[in-house]
């Protein structure tokens, strides 16, 4: 079985749910700046830069609370 | 102490002391918190009777409990202080980031007294305060200043409330933006902060939002999810947003424009409709942790407006320019919300000084002198735009424009206050209660805000058919398979809901919406419908005790929501609001349309029932005795009305 994240950031709304989700399940607390995902945004031209630390092992987290698909997590065979 | 961060930030900007108060467990239970909290700080802080732009009174930001964690929607910040547009209660609620900022920088509330000596914004730096000089930013627009202060303060994710040039000229409905592209629009607090010479305030905060029952509020934030995504709203939201109820309203024959002369044709709904939205909408927008997403980037890439880029097009943009002044161009309307964006101005209000100022041309009552020389019409696109900036200038006419209907036909005379359509100092959004009685409509004689329709909304709406006309008591119930759903108590569902007769009891439904409300924007949550219509006190209470370890039964969240409301009244009863100036706008009882007027002693009795449903004195619209103790507010006093 191999994972992976797919990353589409135009789809990004930048509600930054996933780095409040992924705080939480690492730390037990919602803290954007500890998040390993890290979503930046150019507020002026509505778009979002979707980065990670090196610290990120993907897992299904941040992709399980992304409402508009521009996270997914994929499983395959 | 978990979920709140239990500290209050005071900032006294005329002695330029800041200091910190922690709020105790009790406060947080009685409010909530966000609003509520906000409403018991201003009753205490602010005598009712001051000057709204002196220098006493006291602009309050607060945040709820829910903020900065993964709840649905949590990003609200609700601003309180006395208005100066309506004399009353003023609060106006807004979302995206800054509220969550705010929770990071450590602090539940922000409360800003006294008043600078110069401009000055403010930077709050994960916890730490700094009071900077402004005065160079003073006379910029909100764009402009949003751009200097992330340049300065060199972090371009640092949040942003600021006024633009409206707030510094004491436009009495001044708003204070959120961000470039949101605002904390209504009653005027935009005034207010540029009465204080604060220019701004920025956000950084790296704080933790900790959880006392990690497990439980997991689970009852996945329940909150389920709900709202799996509610019939929820789609339709995410693609049309607000500009889905346009639509809706139409087809229900309920909407008037040009100041709420006549009935909107086919013209409006055929150019100003939710379908225009998608020639422009390139994608969606959320605020922090909303799986909605319902605000829209657009681009206009065509005509006059070619090349505008931003956040908008929502339903009351459209409502204020589109039916209210008579705009049929969607692309107009992004043009009109980078404008008042930038003034730092309120968008319903703005419309709401044009609107009567041009049916009052129209009829001659005022003229080319008064004016300027300038000829108003219905949807002269450079011309509505021009007043923009004249009011958020106070230049020439502007500034007659910029003091909000109320006060212009005050001024005006001869006879021009029968054009008015206000309620309570405050428009609607073009939703008429002459050609709709319901719950909607009656919200606006006992919204603590003033007569606008965002703080007293029914979760369960028929938006299919209406009640037929002179009846007042009830609007029509939705099936009752649709109300079994809904989280309202049981004995409140007895009182409220006629299933036999498939109506919906307004003064009961009016009281309970409006403390749900409450607790919404205490709690620091969304009032749109996929929020609104799919959850309630049961939920609140789960979220609110996982995350805080204060023991809130669903019966406490409703408690909190009611005192909330009993607060807010006596607030107004200080402040000068008599039962008697519970009323609606005087074109909304002698002018009609379609053949129908209100009845103003039919109304006067549906609000006898809603006093008496709320267990307040007929007279006075103030709470008894008994139902202060019973909401533990006996310190209010037994002589309020004496």
């Amino acid at each position: 079985m191999t994972a992976y994240l797919g990353i589409n950031p135009q789809l990004c709304t930048g509600c930054r749910a996933c780095m409040l989700a992924c705080s939480f399940t690492l730390f037990g607390v919602f803290n954007p700046s500890k998040s390993y995902i890290i979503i930046e945004r150019n507020e002026e031209e509505g778009t979002f830069d979707i980065k990670f630390t090196s610290r990120c092992v993907p897992c299904d987290v941040c992709a399980k609370y992304c409402s508009h698909d521009a996270l997914v997590y994929i499983e395959r065979e | 102490m978990h979920g709140y961060t239990g500290k209050t930030l005071i900032i006294d900007l005329s002695s330029g002391k800041v200091t910190e108060k922690e709020m105790g467990t009790q406060s947080y239970f009685e409010y909530i918190g966000g609003l509520g909290i906000n409403s018991k700080i201003l009753l205490a802080e602010v005598d009712p009777s001051v000057d709204p732009l002196g220098e006493q009174n006291v602009l309050i930001f607060g945040v709820g409990p829910l903020v900065g964690t993964l709840a649905c929607t949590a990003n609200r910040t609700d601003v309180t202080a006395k208005s100066p547009l309506t004399g009353l209660l003023g609060t106006t609620n807004s979302g995206y980031t800054w509220g969550p900022e705010l929770k990071f920088c450590g602090y539940d509330h922000l409360v800003v007294k006294g008043k600078s000596q110069s401009p000055v914004y403010v930077f709050i730096d994960n916890g730490e305060v700094t009071v900077l000089d402004a005065t160079h930013l003073w006379g910029r627009d909100s764009w402009d200043t949003i751009r200097t202060i992330k340049n300065e303060l060199r972090d371009k994710e640092i949040s942003v409330a600021c006024i633009g040039v409206g707030g510094e000229k004491l436009v009495k409905f001044a708003a204070i933006e959120n961000g470039f592209y949101g605002a904390w629009g209504r009653t005027g607090l935009g005034a207010v902060m540029g009465s204080k010479n604060l220019k701004a305030v920025a956000l950084r905060g790296r704080k933790d939002v900790t959880v006392s029952d990690p497990d439980g509020f997991l689970e009852s934030l996945h329940e909150m999810r389920e709900r709202i995504m799996s509610h019939p709203t929820y789609n339709p939201w995410r693609q049309f947003g607000s500009m889905l109820a346009v639509d809706i309203y139409y087809a229900l024959g309920v909407l008037t424009g040009y100041n709420q002369k006549e009935p909107l044709g086919e013209d409006f709904i055929e150019s100003m409709g939710r379908e225009n939205l998608l020639k422009y909408k390139k994608k969606s927008i959320g605020c922090t942790a909303c799986p909605i997403c319902c605000a829209h980037w657009v681009e206009i890439e065509e005509g006059p407006y070619k090349g505008l880029k931003l956040k908008g097009i929502e339903i009351t943009s459209t409502m204020d320019f589109g039916a209210r002044c008579g705009i049929r161009n969607l692309a107009a309307i992004a043009k009109a919300t980078e404008l008042f964006q930038k003034y730092g101005i309120d968008c319903s209000t703005a419309a709401g000084s044009i609107a009567l100022a041009t049916e009052l041309f129209q009829e001659g009552i005022i003229t080319g002198k008064d004016t300027d020389g300038l000829e108003l019409k219905w949807g002269d696109e450079p011309l509505i735009f021009e007043l923009l900036r004249k009011i958020a200038h106070r230049e020439g006419f502007g500034d007659l424009l910029a003091e909000g209907p109320v006060e212009m036909v005050r001024r005006i005379g001869k006879g021009s206050q029968e054009y008015l359509a206000q309620n309570r100092g405050l428009e609607t959004n073009s939703r008429d209660p002459r050609t709709r009685w319901d719950v909607w409509s009656f919200g606006f004689l006992i919204n603590a805000r003033g007569g606008d329709h965002l703080r007293v909304q029914s979760p369960a709406e028929n938006l299919r058919e209406s009640a037929p006309e002179g009846e007042y008591f009830y609007e029509l119930s939705p099936p009752e398979k649709v109300v079994a759903r809904i989280d309202i108590f049981h004995d409140w569902k007895q009182e409220i809901f006629d299933f036999e007769r498939n109506t919906v009891s307004i003064p009961h439904m009016a009281a309970w919406c409006q403390d749900l409300m409450n607790i919404v924007n205490s709690l620091g949550i969304c009032i749109r419908p996929p929020v609104l219509h799919s959850l309630g006190p049961t939920i609140y209470s789960r979220l609110l005790t996982t995350l805080t370890g204060i023991e809130f039964s669903p019966e406490d969240v409703r408690k909190a929501g009611e005192r909330i409301t009993n607060i807010q009244r006596v607030f107004n009863f200080k402040a000068g609001e008599k039962r008697e100036d519970m009323k609606y706008g005087p074109k909304f009882y002698n002018m009609p349309i379609k053949g129908r007027r209100l009845d103003k002693d039919k109304v006067d009795e549906v609000l006898d029932e809603y006093f008496r449903v709320r267990n307040w004195d007929p007279k006075t619209a103030l709470p008894t005795a008994e139902k202060l103790r019973e909401l533990n507010l006996g310190k209010l006093g037994s002589n309020l009305a004496s």
